[in-house]
């Protein structure tokens, strides 16, 4: 048994459900019961189980992020003679703030790494789509 | 379980009335709700065309002055490329045979995939009502170019809105595809378990998902300064016309693989079952619709050879085209190579495949020489590229959907369509449609050019022709249409596999029950084509 | 009538797939902003000094606060997670209404700022960004387009979260499954990672 009231071991709730779809006129109530009382589907590949993000860590990456971001501001302000320089520490820190935010806070660490990859994915074709649309104007 | 299953209500009886459609969640329901809609929109769209070609029946003003058929050809783009090539075979039979093929009984959303076709209603009304409102119909060509589109009086605002919708209802069919595609496969059903059609709405999903919100903004981008009144994409006021270009073929050009993907996947599916072999190269087409659709996104610029993009930038997008063609060209390959010494039932979807590969090839060929930077400088916006999306938009989409029409005419309605009037409604077609656009070809080599409603008079007797091929096309069809629907009384009665085919949906009844299996799909070890050589 | 379990069928319960869908829709939020980073690129390319000259009429003070505020906002709504996954669901719903609360005053201060420009005519089509230069007219547009877009996804973003606490009450969101509080969850967060781009696009060019 799972540690939440809902759910049913695998071989009972098989057996409960054979014995619905013996009265094939429960099928319809059966997909209801699947979908209200089954806990989640789970397939190869998805997290075995929930992990829980403690407060303390949570609170921990709220401290980073605030860190890093009086650090742009102070680049930014101090900066003022390195304008470049200064708006690539700007995205770059943007960019590790990101990182931070999607892999804790949205807690695409501990997910089903196929959401990391897609994930990386869109986030690489937008870079494409502006290096492309970039080399137009960079050679005019 | 014994064979002789209770045979179960299809699902048009489970329940009736106008309410159990339209607030239905069944995938077939929805699909067909889509196969309704887009086929009268594909209609007013097909009138539209006629209109234009009876303008251009003799030069000099015809039927329309210049503004009107700025207008009509506007609205015959907008209406047939958001309202009925994009949506098209994934909202229809993606969306009525997705979950059978890979053996489910709905997709991951059902109710998202409601709201997706109200969404796409409602688009279609706001694209109508531009008829009707204010300065009636915008005048830009559907690619709403800006500055003109910011400075035109017509309603280019609703159009543009309706364009907007309609994008948000196709990501929600793809968002929905892909999830179906990762969560609800059979058990046994492995990734290269899965048939060709639902290889090909997978890539072409992706293609909905992440090119379709670059348009979304753009739209909105045009919105905000025709309402505001300013420039973003203005010269005069410091912006530039080419970054809107930039960004509307962004979406754009993969746009044109949302349309075609899926037909290539029909095609698939076709192939084998006439040809009784296992379809040659599975895997390569498989991964080649990946790659279609991967390398389609680094494509756009080819759209902007002419409108003034730096040298460099032109060379890299037209090498990246030629990129392109090599996975076009594998899948065509693969095709043929199918029917090479197939035992082949020479049915009206097969006719129509081959005919898809035909014209496809044109199509596709034709690309190549306006995807060369030196032969596209020549050729840009004349009746050469009309004539070349055509081939590849109608030749080989709406071919592949009148194909498809036939091929699953059973499995949708029960009954079989008469095939002699079939085959003859083809040959119209087919005739009518190479009259129609093959001279466009010829026409834009010798420099006539398009979006005007005159031209020089030497260019006449090929643009008869072609008005003349269009009236060919149209009755054939209206030929094939009348065939369909008379056939849902007087057919007989579907079997479950008229046709021999080997994928999921021939396990099921003519038409399927709600749930689309009464006893569990059995899913080939070998493949979903295992016909026996 | 079927006479077998289906056990891949649409209808039952799957939080993965839930989740992945949701992703995929941040996916669409995030390529919308992406076209409008790519305007905003482009235009700072050819107008780098207009977009210098005009960022000092925005009050870096103000962005630093509203930075602060909605990345609290997006910590208290991943804790409300850790909460209902303990089964604390009066924390949890403690937690979700502060976030709801963060947004209110991200808003807040973003009126301040945005009043503050209408005062001086900067908004699109007033006197005083009519006098500007192409390039500054470029960048007051953006800036009110991309700014005034998220703000609109803050707000989408706070309704969302209060059909979550409406879905806890009712207990349909619960310790066993808690995904459309997670997915409200990721909505938020999406927010605030788009906030973290335009803060120092527009508010720190120095
Ligand atoms: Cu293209």
């Amino acid at each position: 048994m799972a540690p939440c009231g809902f759910n049913l071991d695998i071989p009972v709730s098989t057996i409960l459900f054979n014995s619905l779809t013996q009265n094939p006129e429960l099928r319809t109530l059966n997909l209801i019961i699947m979908s209200e009382n089954n806990k989640s589907r789970y397939l190869p590949g998805d997290p075995k189980e929930h992990h829980i993000v403690s407060y303390k860590f949570n609170i921990g990456i709220w401290v980073g992020l605030i860190i890093l971001t009086i650090m742009t501001v102070l680049v930014s302000v101090m900066g003022i003679n390195l304008v470049a320089f200064s708006v690539i520490t700007a995205l770059i820190i943007a960019s590790a703030k990101a990182i931070v935010v999607a892999n804790y806070f949205m807690h695409l660490k501990y997910d089903n790494i196929l959401l990391k990859i897609l994930f990386g994915i869109t986030m690489l074709l937008f870079i494409v789509f502006l290096f492309l649309t970039a080399t137009d104007y960079i050679t005019r | 379980m014994s064979t002789a299953a209770i045979q179960s209500k299809s699902f048009y009886e489970e329940k009736k009335g106008l309410k159990s459609w339209i607030f239905s969640t069944d995938h077939k329901r929805i699909g067909l709700l889509y196969f309704y809609s887009l086929g009268s929109f594909f209609l007013v769209g097909v009138i539209l065309g006629l209109l234009m070609r009876l303008e251009l029946i003799s030069p000099g003003e015809t039927i329309m002055k210049a503004k009107t058929y700025n207008q009509v050809f506007t609205l015959h783009g907008v209406i047939m490329i958001f309202l009925f090539l994009i949506p098209s075979v994934p909202a229809v039979f993606g969306n009525i045979f997705l979950p059978i093929m890979i053996g489910t009984d709905d997709v991951a959303f059902p109710k998202i995939n409601l709201l997706s076709w109200w969404l796409y209603v409602l688009g279609g009304l706001f694209a109508l009502s531009t008829l009707v409102v204010g300065d009636g119909p915008a005048d830009t060509g559907w690619t709403f170019y800006a500055p003109y589109s910011v400075k035109t009086g017509t309603n280019v605002s609703l159009a543009v809105f309706a364009a907007f919708i309609l994008g948000f209802s196709s990501i929600l069919t793809g968002l929905n595809f892909i999830v179906t595609i990762h969560r609800l496969r059979h058990p046994k059903m492995g990734w290269f378990k899965m048939p060709l059609f639902p290889w090909a709405l997978y890539a072409t999903a992706w293609i909905q998902v992440l090119a379709t919100p670059i348009i979304g903004i753009t739209l909105l981008m045009i919105i905000a300064e025709r309402v505001f009144g300013l420039g973003l994409f203005d010269p005069s006021l410091g912006g530039d016309p080419i970054l809107y270009q930039h960004l509307f073929w962004i979406y754009s050009h993969p746009a044109v693989y949302i349309m075609v993907l899926p037909a290539m996947g029909l095609i698939s599916e076709m192939i084998p079952t006439f040809a009784k072999r296992p379809i040659f190269g599975y895997k390569a087409i498989a991964y080649s619709s990946m790659a279609i659709a991967f390398i389609g996104y680094f494509v756009w610029g080819h759209h902007m050879f002419t409108s003034g993009m730096s040298g460099p930038a032109r060379v890299i997008f037209s090498i990246l085209t030629f990129l392109v063609a090599v996975p076009s060209a594998i899948k065509t390959f693969n095709w043929v190579a199918t029917l090479y010494k197939g035992s082949i039932l020479i049915k009206t979807p097969l006719l129509f495949s081959m005919a898809f590969i035909f014209q496809f090839l044109i199509g596709g060929l034709t690309g190549l020489v306006i995807g060369a930077l030196a032969t596209d400088v020549h050729l840009h916006d004349t009746y050469f590229v009309v004539g070349h999306f055509h081939y590849v938009m109608f030749g080989g989409t709406g071919f592949a959907m009148f194909g498809a029409m036939h091929y699953w005419y059973g499995k949708i309605w029960g009954k079989m369509y008469n095939e002699k009037m079939a085959q003859i409604s083809f040959g119209f077609i087919f005739v009518g449609f190479n009259f129609l656009y093959f001279p466009m070809l010829i026409l834009g080599l010798m420099g006539m050019p398009r979006r005007y409603y005159d031209y020089l008079p030497e260019f006449t007797t090929l643009n008869v022709i072609s008005t003349v091929g269009s009236w060919v096309m149209v009755l054939g069809i209206i030929m094939m249409l009348t065939n369909l629907i008379r056939s849902k009384k007087r057919g007989e009665k579907a079997p479950k596999d008229p046709w021999g085919g080997t994928t999921l949906e021939w396990q099921t009844s003519s038409p399927p029950s709600l749930h689309n299996f009464d006893t569990e799909p059995i899913v080939p070890e070998e493949g979903p084509y295992f016909h026996k050589v | 009538m079927a006479n077998f379990v289906m056990v891949n069928s649409g209808h039952n319960r799957d939080d993965e797939a839930d989740k992945l869908g949701m992703w995929l829709f941040l996916f669409t939020e995030l390529l919308l902003f992406g076209g409008l980073f790519l305007v905003y690129t482009i235009y700072r390319y050819l107008n780098a000094d207009a977009f210098l000259h005009a960022s000092y009429e925005l009050n870096v003070i103000m962005g630093t606060v509203n930075t602060i505020v909605l990345l609290t906002s997006s910590l208290t709504v991943a804790m409300s997670i850790t909460a209902i996954q303990k089964g604390d669901t009066k924390m949890a719903l403690t937690l979700i209404w502060s976030t709801i609360a963060f947004a209110g005053v991200f808003l807040v201060i973003k009126y301040f700022e945005w009043t503050a420009k209408f005062e001086h005519g900067l908004f699109p089509g007033m006197e005083h960004y009519n006098m500007l230069e192409p390039g500054e007219k470029l960048f007051f547009f953006l800036y009110f387009f991309m700014t005034g877009f998220h703000g609109l996804h803050v707000i989408i973003g706070g309704i969302i979260l209060l059909f979550v606490i409406a879905a806890i009450r009712k207990g349909e969101t619960n310790q066993g499954k808690f995904i459309f509080l997670e997915n409200g969850a990721l909505y938020w967060h999406l927010v605030d990672l788009i906030w973290i781009f335009l803060f120092p696009l527009f508010y720190l060019i120095h």
